[in-house]
């Protein structure tokens, strides 16, 4: 069974797939579509111009994942609608993040995404009052467990995920981009001063550039869900192309991580996705990227760790090791988000009520 | 941006903006239609009017609850909304 | 092995015994593809191993090493690659309109019958291809937006509970594998679609007429127009995936809908039924 990752060929070095057989494109297909990135590749391959190659059964799966992303789209501008709708009487500025952001502001990050929940940051003392507002528009809150609702509240840094009892959809309302009890301390206010309002959509607002790009590098290198590494990591690729064409943007992103504190996961973004994606990042800015790279014992590992993990997750790309690899980033995870003891008590607790649920 | 198509009287209308799609009886497809075909605002005597028999010159009660109630439908649905006069 | 169904090729793998006998019986005519290719759907049926391996034995089913289900009870193991080849199509074909609907076609002209499940229409699509009607499929409706053609899928019937019981009386040399009992439906067996309909799965047909069948045991055979606007909406809702297609699936939705003769059918009595459909397909066009 071929060991290459045909989704970082076809993505970096596109035309190399003019040469591929069906059974190549059999492959992508199935990692593309296990690395949640169908869509987006096919958006990217038709850029390109490298569809004229791909087999008629190739071709209906990416066509197909295309149609899902348009529909996707307009299911998120609606949502967001809605929600801006539902929270205009408060009064409180609405920062969207993530995928949201991406398409609302038009970003190439948001081509071929299937987007899941929308996520917004809103001022922690608003907190209360955006869930209240919500609630009387029709979402609820998920995660009745009690002590999922004191974890969120006490050590997260965001609601539980409310659910809207019609559209089943569901919103994340943050006011903060890490936990309190993370390590790292990215200061919110400083992320809400530098939000960028969206035209046309008074109230609504996005990161600015750097920050965007850095929260994406904190949601990959800090978060507990790896399976979606290469995805993210991809995202990450696009955003910084982009904005690259933005003058001033590379000093502003390097100047920025360090106000935030987020020189770790910056380190870490350039280098993977300069290594893995071939991200053009300007030699000086690695350099100066560096101030937040680790002891080199770490570095050596996290590099071990990270390449596996961001591969696809399909049995044509995975060796022995990369369930491994995932474990141990996940619980790494955590323990950039929690104090060790707590990580002890919430993973714990965590298995033991799943492990219940399943019988 | 509305989308519709008409069979035997019953009409069937897609509307882009809540991706929603709804199935109208005869009366409440000539009020969107007369709606959509003025363009600006219409009270609900004028549209009772433009839609009854020609032959009536005021008209009557009945109808015009008829159609209020296909105007709070359609509102509900988020094809039409109430201004003030 | 690799199979072709219509538009798609299935590669399946799987060790149990009573799974490759029902591919043995109801894919015998289906025709094989070079492995080495591409393949829509790569799913494999097998034992699920831990403890339960001794006590119930329960069986997999996998999409390219995803589980989009449950394990069920080993016996269960055929209908669990049925339902999961159907699941494959209805939730990766997005470039088409799918729909929860049988599709049987008389001279390359399509008669779609949808109805909710215990409508009898698994039993009257059963019945029709026996008779001369090509089976395009009995659960997935295939509509291809860009043309308005049904695109076939000429997969093994399924049948359920008296169904199976009644289609063996009326089509006695029709090939059925095992019925399989206590699943979530009842009993099941599935019958393997005639030769001359998976010679032709890749003969797309245009749709005809659109029936809404009901079977009312001793109920009189009457076949009436159904209002077109209500057969939109019965359709849409019969609809997969119609959400995904925004504008462009209501635009299909209402082609397919004028273009078709549109009709309630009920009936109770299987013999009758099959005539009046005769009746149909002869009728001017």
């Amino acid at each position: 069974m071929a060991r290459r990752n045909l989704v970082l060929i076809a993505l970096t070095q596109p035309r190399a797939t003019a040469s591929w057989s069906a059974s190549d494109w059999d492959t992508l297909v199935r990692q593309a579509r296990r690395s949640n990135l169908l869509g987006h590749l096919a958006f990217r391959l038709e850029a390109a111009n490298m569809l004229a190659g791909a087999p008629p059964g190739a071709l209906a799966h990416l066509d197909a994942a295309r149609i899902l992303a348009q529909h996707q789209q307009q299911a998120v501008e609606r949502e967001v609608a809605e929600i801006r709708q539902s929270l205009a009487a408060t009064g409180v500025d609405i920062i969207l993040l993530k995928g949201a952001a991406y398409a609302i502001a038009g970003l190439r990050a948001a081509k071929g995404r299937i987007f899941s929940d929308v996520d917004i940051l809103v001022p922690k003392q608003a907190l209360l009052e955006v869930e209240s507002a919500l609630m009387q528009h029709g979402w609820i809150s998920t995660h009745h467990d009690p002590y999922d609702q004191r974890y969120y509240r006490r050590w997260m840094h965001e609601l539980p995920p409310m659910r809207h009892i019609i559209r089943q959809t569901v919103i994340d309302v943050h006011h903060a981009i890490l936990p309190e009890t993370a390590r790292l301390k990215p200061d919110s206010a400083k992320l809400r001063t530098a939000a960028v309002p969206l035209e046309g959509k008074k109230g609504l607002f996005v990161f600015s550039p750097a920050d965007i790009v850095l929260h994406s590098a904190t949601h990959l290198f800090h978060d507990g869900e790896l399976e979606h590494g290469l995805r993210d990591l991809v995202d990450l690729d696009t955003l910084l192309r982009e904005f690259a064409q933005q003058a001033g943007f590379w000093d502003m992103l390097v100047e920025r991580a360090a106000e935030l504190d987020l020189r770790r996961p910056l380190y870490y973004a350039l280098r993977y996705t300069a290594h893995i994606l071939g991200t053009p990042v300007p030699p000086q800015i690695l350099q100066a990227a560096e101030a937040g790279k680790p002891v080199p014992v770490i570095d050596r590992l996290m590099d071990a760790l990270f390449v596996r993990a961001l591969c696809p997750d399909h049995s044509s790309v995975a060796d022995r090791f990369t369930p491994i690899a995932r474990r141990i980033l996940y619980v790494r995870s955590h323990w950039l988000r929690m104090p060790p003891l707590l990580l002890v008590y919430h993973l714990t607790i965590k298995a033991f009520s799943s492990r219940s649920s399943e019988d | 941006m509305i989308c519709w198509r008409e069979w035997d009287g019953e009409i069937v209308v897609y509307y882009d903006l809540t991706g929603n799609t709804h199935l109208l009886n005869s009366l409440a497809g000539l009020v969107l239609r007369r709606l959509a075909e003025s363009g600006a605002a219409r009270s609900v005597a004028e549209l009772t009017e433009s839609i009854g028999p020609s032959v009536a010159i005021e008209p009557d009660i009945a109808q015009i609850e008829a159609v209020e109630a296909v105007l709070t439908d359609l509102e509900r649905f988020g094809l039409a909304a109430r201004g003030t006069a | 092995m690799a199979l072709r169904t219509g538009a798609f090729v299935n590669v399946i793998q799987s060790a149990i015994p009573a799974v490759s006998e029902a591919i043995a019986l109801l894919y015998s005519n289906h025709p094989l593809v070079e492995s080495g290719g591409f393949a829509d759907f790569h799913v494999s049926v097998r034992a699920a191993t831990g403890v339960r391996r001794w006590l119930r034995r329960q069986v997999l089913f996998e999409f390219d090493g995803a589980r989009p289900f449950k394990p069920l009870p080993f016996p269960q193991a055929f209908p669990m690659l049925e339902w999961g080849l159907n699941w494959c199509v209805s939730n990766h074909c997005n470039n088409l309109l799918v729909f929860h609907a049988a599709v049987i076609a008389h001279e390359n002209r399509a008669l779609i019958l949808a109805a909710p499940p215990g409508y009898g229409k698994s039993t009257l699509c059963a019945a029709l291809v026996n008779c001369g009607w090509r089976l395009l499929s009995d659960e997935l409706t295939l509509i291809d937006p860009a043309s308005g053609n049904v695109l076939p899928l000429a997969r093994p019937v399924s049948l359920k509970n008296a169904s199976i019981g009644v289609i063996r009386s009326f089509a006695p040399d029709a090939p059925l594998s095992r019925i399989v009992t206590d699943t979530v439906k009842g009993s099941v067996a599935h019958m393997r679609p005639p030769v001359g309909s998976v010679q032709r799965a890749n003969e797309p047909a245009k749709p005809h007429w659109i029936v809404f069948p009901r079977f009312q045991s001793g109920a009189p055979t009457t076949l009436s127009p159904y209002a077109k606007a209500r057969a939109f909406m019965q359709l849409a809702d019969n609809a997969f995936n119609y959400n995904v297609h925004g504008k462009r699936g209501f635009e299909t939705v209402a082609d397919l809908v004028s273009s078709s003769g549109c009709y309630e059918f009920s009936y109770g009595n299987l013999n009758e039924a099959v005539s009046v459909f005769d009746t149909l397909a002869k009728s001017a066009p």
